[in-house]
């Protein structure tokens, strides 16, 4: 039964993980903070996945250009300095990516 | 980004381990086979509240299990499951004897047993490069007359590897339907239809703030 949601669950999962990360980091309007966790999530997760899944990227490349594209849209979405739209997404994105890194025990690639 | 099938990876032998409880899972696949999960299930038992479900297998292993609404029953492959309803009125799950002989006899004889003669086959295992990877049988109970409990195979789902689903119609009591053309998954048209939408949605709140400047 959960391989059948396995995708609903990880996707649900990132936005999750990465809404509660902004908005311990922002503090600021809750609900535009999870209307941006989903839209950001919305256009990197499933064109990640699809990448990573049929192509030689690894999962850190793929991780990092995730990492950019959400911090430029962060940094749009939020009307703040670059850095700070990076620094946000950094940090949503590191713990996501370190918890599917450990919870797999995938150490390269 | 979590990827779904990393964590599933997990989790999966452990889930497995504690599932596979079928001695189907300890026998030997033949090179370029492949085991698919299997079960079977009457789709409209709680029209029959006053009748209890028995599944037997009496060959070759022997045992029985009571069959309930909404449960998948799984068997040994190479076991010939037949069912059976019983009034519940004076019967008792405890009375079949767990004795193989016993319970044989207890089956052959009980007048008070319908039985079914609707046959139930497991796949078991499959070329390795079929499609499929659960089946699950969809049966009716049809009538019940004398000592005869009519049942049809009303269709069978598939689920693929792929992670797509399919029900397909018995057209022949004697022939489980077999896939035709894998049908895309649902996720296909999520991974295209998502970032679609949330494109959109991005592109709205952008043109909105242009205007509202």
């Amino acid at each position: 039964m959960i391989a059948e949601f396995q995708y609903e669950i990880a996707f649900a999962l990132t936005i999750g993980i990465e809404y509660l990360v902004l908005l311990a980091l922002v503090r600021n309007g809750p609900w535009r903070l999870l209307l941006y966790s989903v839209l950001v999530n919305g256009l990197t997760w499933p064109i990640a996945n699809v990448v990573f899944r049929t192509t030689t990227v690894s999962y850190w490349l793929a991780e990092t250009a995730v990492w950019l594209v959400e911090g430029v849209l962060l940094t749009f979405l939020l009307r703040t300095g670059v850095l700070h739209g990076l620094g946000l997404s950094l940090a949503a994105n590191l713990v996501t990516a370190l918890i599917g890194w450990y919870a797999t025990g995938r150490l390269t690639g | 980004m979590l990827q779904g099938w990393k964590w599933l990876t997990t989790l999966a032998p452990l889930a497995a381990l504690l599932i596979s409880t079928t001695p189907a899972s300890a026998d030997i696949i033949m090179p370029g086979q492949k085991s698919i999960s299997y079960c079977f299930e009457i789709a409209n038992i709680s029209e029959f509240p006053d009748y209890a479900f028995i599944v037997s297998f009496a060959e070759p292993i022997g045992g029985h299990q009571m069959i309930e609404q909404g449960k998948c029953v799984q068997f040994y492959k190479l076991a010939r499951p037949v069912i059976y309803a019983a009034p519940k009125a004076g019967f008792s799950p405890s009375e079949i004897p767990a004795d193989k002989a016993a319970e044989k006899s207890y089956f052959d004889t009980n007048p008070k047993l319908l039985k079914s003669s609707v046959q139930i086959s497991n796949p078991g295992t499959v070329d390795e490069k079929d499609p499929r990877s659960e089946a699950v049988d969809v049966l009716r109970v049809v009538g019940m007359s004398g000592r005869t409990l009519d049942i049809k195979k009303e269709s069978v789902r598939y689920v693929y590897t792929n992670g797509a689903r399919e029900t397909l119609p018995y057209m022949s009591q004697d022939e489980r339907p077999e896939p035709k053309a894998i049908p895309a998954p649902w996720y296909l048209y999520g991974l295209i239809a998502v970032p679609v939408l949330a494109a959109i949605g991005l592109g709205a709140l952008f043109l909105r703030r242009r205007r509202a400047h």
